[in-house]
């Protein structure tokens, strides 16, 4: 069941990144448009800002699975495994809690603006129901992810299997930050190589 | 252990305000709310969680009206915000130059102007981080872009091995300062202070800090002049250098020409940035849909996990705002029988030691709404103060023992050798760092002085 969240989520992550590039594009065109052809289209701050609700809510959830969100990791990392594994289980507990109290305020906020029928101020009077019920759908994910792996946490608390946790759970450490980026620029390694050789 | 030494003196200084009367100040709710916040943030809570529990905590026992019906109003506001639009952009960005090698090009062409000099190449790596900095705002990006292009060159030359780590970590705290800068659009969202205005007041302190940093290596050259000095460059080499340069000129000329030219704001200047570095990365040949993917999904993954921590901050926020906290707080501070410098310079410290242990980002959203209405109290400029807060940053990214930038560059390194190594390499741009603020603290002037009014 995990597995399958973790893949919903990753899913939901990169439809959220290429929005990102889509937006980049969108107000490209815009700022070209106004510059040299003349027009607008009146609507590009929100639009974009819409579109910023629903890349970070669809984000949330991947940034959860691959344990991106921030937490202080002075101490914990410093306790024994026994006793991490129970702070692991409060935090998530704390998040899951969080995260379905913003899930039901944001829901909230969908059905003022159904009730009310809102419009944003823009020339296209977009119904706000379209980018705030995208946004909660994120902010959704987010809940039945942490619920889903709050379950799993505690099946693994009961048959006592600290490591996975700690697996699962633990805070991305100073290795891994340091491993993605330098497998960001690993393309350049074996070119730049060559280029010091030369200059030797 | 900084921090440690820090909390003590805070509570002297708060048993100090208590004792001259400052009797207004409910001492045990405020000590029950710091005490909770140490217990959650000890125990390894999301810093998202701790100010959203803390918001939910304080509201339910301290204000009597539904709060709890507008908390969804209050998080959709950070997340469609247009300013704060500009921080996905310059990540994709950064995210995206990372993978294309274009930083190669510019570590190599002002290697030619710089290789005579006293300290030489360790000149480049300042120089190349600098101008690196001016399209990335991401000190981590800045310090691994040109750490993966600048060890190589080092490899079996006479250079300390800790100098050129240092200087490459010092580099990478340039990131943030020099605009464009993601730091200032967090800061200017939060309190409401224009981006494009730090922006150019951050131009002199940026100047400055790259002076100090050049003047630390000079130094250091004088003191151990290398044996045999490079050729001087040929008119075709210094030609080809140009070329090369070429691409990053126009990049720089893209996002912050517009933005200092009043073309456009500094989210759209970050949209133009993005599209320009795609194109560069596709004249580059290195332009593939990997690579766009990758860009992608590290940028969706960090701004959500930047947006959680809004969300929270935003909910303890507005409750604080409620519950009229900062304001009160502001009042106390200001009628604190000490001058306005030795406030400011408890907070600056109060930021050195929050920076030993957390992150930038979380740092500032943390602090900045309780912090800012204070600052302001004392008759600060916020602009000034926005600049501060970024260096404060930076100088946290590159103090030992803890610090993204150092460990990178750890990780990068071909010769192997402790970490302390880049500890030791990085103090004496620490230091400069430091005294580049204490410059801006005696003369406020200097990062106001471009700013149009």
């Amino acid at each position: 069941m995990r597995r399958a969240a973790t893949a919903v989520a990753a899913f939901m992550n990169y439809v959220a990144g290429w929005n990102y590039i889509l937006c980049a594009a969108f107000i490209t065109i815009d700022v070209l448009c106004r510059n040299f052809g003349g027009f607008s289209s009146s609507a590009t701050t929100e639009i974009t800002s819409y579109m910023l609700a629903f890349g970070i809510a669809w984000g949330l959830a991947h940034a959860l699975a691959t344990r991106s969100h921030i937490r202080i990791d002075v101490l914990v990392n410093r306790l024994p495994i026994g006793l991490r594994q129970y702070l692991h289980g409060f935090a998530l507990l704390l998040l899951t809690g969080l995260s379905l109290f913003i899930a039901w305020c944001a829901w909230g906020l969908v059905g003022e603006s159904i009730l009310f029928n809102a419009k944003d101020t823009s020339a296209l009077a977009i119904p706000l129901v379209i980018p705030q019920g995208l946004w909660t759908i994120g902010i959704t994910m987010l809940a039945v992810f942490a619920v889903v792996l709050l379950l799993e946490v505690i099946c693994l608390l009961a048959t006592g299997n600290a490591a996975e946790i700690d697996r699962l759970l633990g805070p991305r450490g100073y290795q891994e930050e340091t491993q993605e980026v330098l497998e960001a620029v690993g393309l350049a390694p074996a070119r730049s190589a060559d280029a010091g050789d030369e200059q030797l | 252990m900084i921090a440690i030494i820090f909390l003590l003196v805070m509570l002297a200084i708060a048993l100090f305000a208590a004792s001259q009367g400052a009797a207004a100040l409910p001492i045990g709710e405020i000590m029950m709310l710091v005490g909770l916040f140490l217990v959650f943030f000890g125990s390894g809570v999301y810093i998202a969680v701790v100010l959203g529990a803390l918001a939910l905590l304080s509201g339910f026992v301290f204000s009597d009206r539904p709060f709890w019906l507008f908390l969804g109003q209050v998080i959709w506001a950070p997340s469609s915000n247009f300013v704060l639009v500009a921080v996905p952009l310059f990540l994709l960005m950064g995210e995206i130059l990372l993978r294309s090698g274009l930083s190669e090009q510019l570590y190599r062409a002002l290697n030619v102007w710089m290789r005579r000099w006293p300290g030489g190449l360790l000149h480049t790596n300042i120089a190349a981080c600098a101008v690196f900095s001016a399209i990335s705002g991401s000190s981590v990006a800045t310090a691994a872009t040109m750490g993966s292009v600048a060890l190589p060159y080092f490899e079996k030359t006479a250079y300390s091995q800790r100098m050129v780590l240092g200087s490459l970590a010092a580099g990478g705290a340039l990131g943030n300062l020099i605009p464009p800068g993601i730091t200032f659009i967090v800061y200017g969202l939060m309190t409401e202070t224009s981006v494009g205005k730090m922006y150019i007041a951050a131009i002199v302190p940026s100047v400055l800090v790259c002076l100090l940093f050049f003047a630390v290596i000079f130094v250091h050259g004088l003191r151990l002049p290398s044996k045999a000095k490079p050729p001087p460059a040929t008119a075709r080499e210094r030609w080809q250098s140009l070329v090369d340069l070429l691409p990053t000129s126009l990049l720089i000329l893209i996002v912050l020409g517009t933005i200092y030219g009043g073309i456009a704001t500094p989210t759209e200047a970050a949209a133009l940035g993005v599209v320009a570095s795609i194109v560069f990365a596709l004249v580059a040949r290195k332009l593939s849909f990997k690579l766009l993917n990758e860009s992608a999904e590290a940028t969706a993954r960090n701004t959500s996990m930047l947006g959680l921590i809004l969300f929270g901050a935003y909910m303890l926020n507005f409750i604080m705002t409620q519950l009229r906290v900062p304001q009160s707080l502001a009042e106390i501070v200001s009628t604190l029988p000490l001058p306005a410098w030795a406030i400011m310079l408890v907070i600056i410290g109060f930021y050195l030691a929050l920076g030993t242990f957390m992150e930038g980002f979380s740092m500032i959203i943390t602090t900045i709404p309780v912090v800012f209405p204070v600052v302001k109290s004392l008759g600060y400029d916020p602009i000034w103060f926005g600049v501060i807060v970024t260096m404060l940053i930076e100088i946290a990214m590159i103090s030992p023992p803890d610090g993204t930038v150092m460990y990178v560059l750890q990780g990068m390194r071909r010769t192997p050798g402790p970490i302390t190594d880049v500890f030791s390499g990085v103090m004496p741009f620490v230091g400069v760092y430091m005294l580049a603020l204490l410059i801006l603290l005696w003369f406020p002037g200097l990062a106001l002085v471009l700013v149009p009014h």
